[in-house]
């Protein structure tokens, strides 16, 4: 199929191997709208993912579809994608601005459309000031806002970032953040990677975590969580009666470790049944007129998750 | 995707393939690129400047004849042989090489642009830089050798002689040159990972040509090009293997299928192009 099929970014049992060297494999995916990330430690497969599906690689086996698209058939696919590197590297030379129109003119747009483009994504990224100097000059945080430019200049379905805020000081993350939330808003593929892991869990509608090439679990993170049987999920509760709540949770079979707070005023309880927990939180909580300040998962977050699945992996090996 | 023709047609490819050489072109006329060029483009300049200079300060002017034979021995074994020749090399293997080494390839292959088409507009860009510099090089050296032969002579061989004519003959040379090595530089740089052994291999093929038996002549592209010669040389008095020259037409038609082959051939292989920094 080559077209917009669907609206899905699709991985179908895809591998690949650099010689003997395994990039990732087995890979089965689906993506939908909205913002993505892909977390991971060094050398876990993220920036071979997004080259397979930027078809800058090819895989060694399995298929590959954008939004029903070969990547390897780019003269179909790069109008619908748009694809901001980790590399640092520009052609010799150039403007901001000649850097982003260069490319438009090569999209076969007339002078004036690529132009009118050009001035919008500089607009975007906050750029249009410094677009007339050369990127030689350019900080790291501005190189990567140019380069962010040029992937969205042709207003892409799927926008694919590969360390996006790497180099950027907290006003233009933050700022970037914002834009890429508006991106995903219209309905757009956000694909970030990024080690950052308090920005990924602030923003992803969906995290894919992969180590050694293997993808790990994949789904927005509090279905990602409960998935997770062998590591019990924590809950934190606030209150005044911390604990005589201590002590009345802990006849239950399922909850398998209880935490005291230092100022005795919170309970960090750990149970194999979350859900059965909450229903007999319900109950303790009226028996025994405790006033809750607050109830929160403790480890529902992408830091949580990814220490499981991947810190964790990685010292039982 | 307003503004755009429609995806596979002429239209598109065409604006395509001219907005890749207006990024292209210029790399190799200006910047620090242009350097060893302008080097190799002046050489037989500064050689034909130094003769002229030589001459005007007492020395007898130059028959016009002998004129002639002298520029069709150094357009052969300089301009075409090495100037052409290496500078062909400078531009055309850097196209895509260059690129690879500086890592801003992956620019162009993450563009809705048909490699193919990429592929001929880096060629047709390098081409044009290779032909303003080597065509006005041949041109130069051409006015400075006939000069002297005094303002007479000059102004007669090329009013009333085959001045124009065989200028113009050995620009079309060059130029012929400029396709042919330039398609298998481009060939060269994209297949191999360092390019400057196999280009010194068919630089020895290309100077040897004069020995090869008569068939494997032909599959060189100075065979070509020395059959338009319009002051035919004498080919080496040793081991020398003399074939008779390609008809003008077979020469050119020859010239052209060749750089269509190699580039189709090119083409396909950047079709499959992977974009692998760290391992070239």
């Amino acid at each position: 199929m080559d077209g917009l099929g669907n609206n899905l970014v699709v991985f179908r049992n895809v591998s690949k191997f650099y010689g003997d060297v395994l990039g990732v494999n087995r890979v089965d995916l689906s993506i939908p709208a909205g913002i993505t990330s892909l977390v991971g430690p060094n050398g876990s497969g993220k920036t071979t993912l997004m080259n397979l599906m930027t078809g800058l690689i090819r895989p060694t086996q399995g298929e590959i579809e954008m939004l029903g698209y070969r990547p390897d058939r780019p003269e179909n696919c790069f109008h619908h994608i748009g694809y901001c590197t980790q590399f640092d590297s520009f052609p010799a030379g150039v403007t901001g601005r000649k850097f982003i129109l260069g490319y438009l003119r090569v999209f076969g747009y007339e002078p004036a459309e690529a132009n009118r483009l050009t001035e919008e994504a500089l607009v975007k990224v906050n750029m249009a000031d410094a677009a007339d100097r050369r990127i030689a000059a350019y900080s790291k945080g501005m190189r990567q806002r140019i380069k962010l430019a040029q992937a969205i200049a042709h207003r892409p379905d799927i926008l694919i970032l590969d360390e996006p805020l790497n180099g950027l000081d907290p006003m233009a993350r933050a700022e970037i953040i914002d834009l890429f939330r508006l991106l995903a808003d219209e309905g757009q593929h956000i694909i970030i990677s990024s080690h950052i892991l308090h920005e990924v869990d602030m923003i992803s509608h969906r995290v894919l975590i992969l180590n050694q090439g293997y993808v790990m679990a994949d789904g927005d993170i509090r279905s990602v969580r409960t998935e997770m049987k062998t590591h019990p999920r924590q809950i934190l509760i606030r209150c005044d009666k911390a604990t005589l709540l201590a002590s009345s949770a802990l006849q239950f079979n399922h909850v398998v470790e209880i935490k005291m707070h230092e100022d005795r005023q919170g309970v960090l309880i750990s149970t194999q049944d979350a859900e059965a927990f909450y229903g007999i939180l319900n109950r303790i909580i009226l028996e025994h007129d405790i006033n809750v300040e607050s109830v929160t998962a403790a480890d529902e977050d992408v830091f949580a998750v990814y220490r499981y699945l991947v810190t964790e992996e990685g010292d039982n090996q | 995707m307003t503004g755009l023709p429609e995806q596979g047609s002429m239209a598109l490819w065409l604006r395509q393939i001219r907005a890749v050489i207006s990024l292209e072109w210029q790399r190799y006329l200006f910047g620090r690129r242009a350097i060893p060029l302008y080097l190799l483009a002046l050489m037989p300049v500064a050689g034909f400047v130094a003769n002229l200079t030589v001459r005007t300060f007492g020395v007898e002017p130059l028959e016009t004849s002998e004129a002639m034979t002298v520029f069709s021995w150094s357009f052969n074994l300089l301009t075409l042989r090495f100037v052409v020749f290496f500078g062909c090399v400078t531009i055309f293997t850097n196209l895509f090489r260059a690129e690879i080494a500086s890592k801003s390839l992956h620019y162009y292959f993450l563009v809705p642009i048909r490699r193919e088409v990429l592929t001929i507009g880096k060629y047709l860009a390098g081409l044009i830089s290779a032909m303003i510099l080597f065509s006005l090089s041949t041109i130069m050296s051409y006015m400075l050798l006939f000069a002297s032969t005094g303002s007479e002579a000059m102004s007669r061989w090329f009013s009333q002689g085959n001045g124009i004519s065989h200028m113009l003959a050995y620009v079309g040379i060059t130029i012929l040159g400029c396709l042919g090595y330039g398609a298998v530089f481009l060939g060269i740089g994209v297949f191999f990972k360092n390019p400057v052994i196999p280009a010194v291999l068919f630089y020895g093929l290309e100077m040897a040509n004069f020995m090869l038996p008569v068939l494997l002549k032909k599959f060189s592209v100075v065979h070509y090009l020395n059959s338009l010669m319009p002051v035919p040389i004498t080919e080496g008095a040793f081991f020398a293997v003399i074939a008779e020259p390609t008809p003008a037409w077979i020469a050119i038609i020859g010239i052209l299928v060749f750089t269509a082959l190699v580039l189709t051939a090119t083409a396909l292989v950047v079709r499959r192009m992977e974009i692998k920094y760290t391992t070239e």
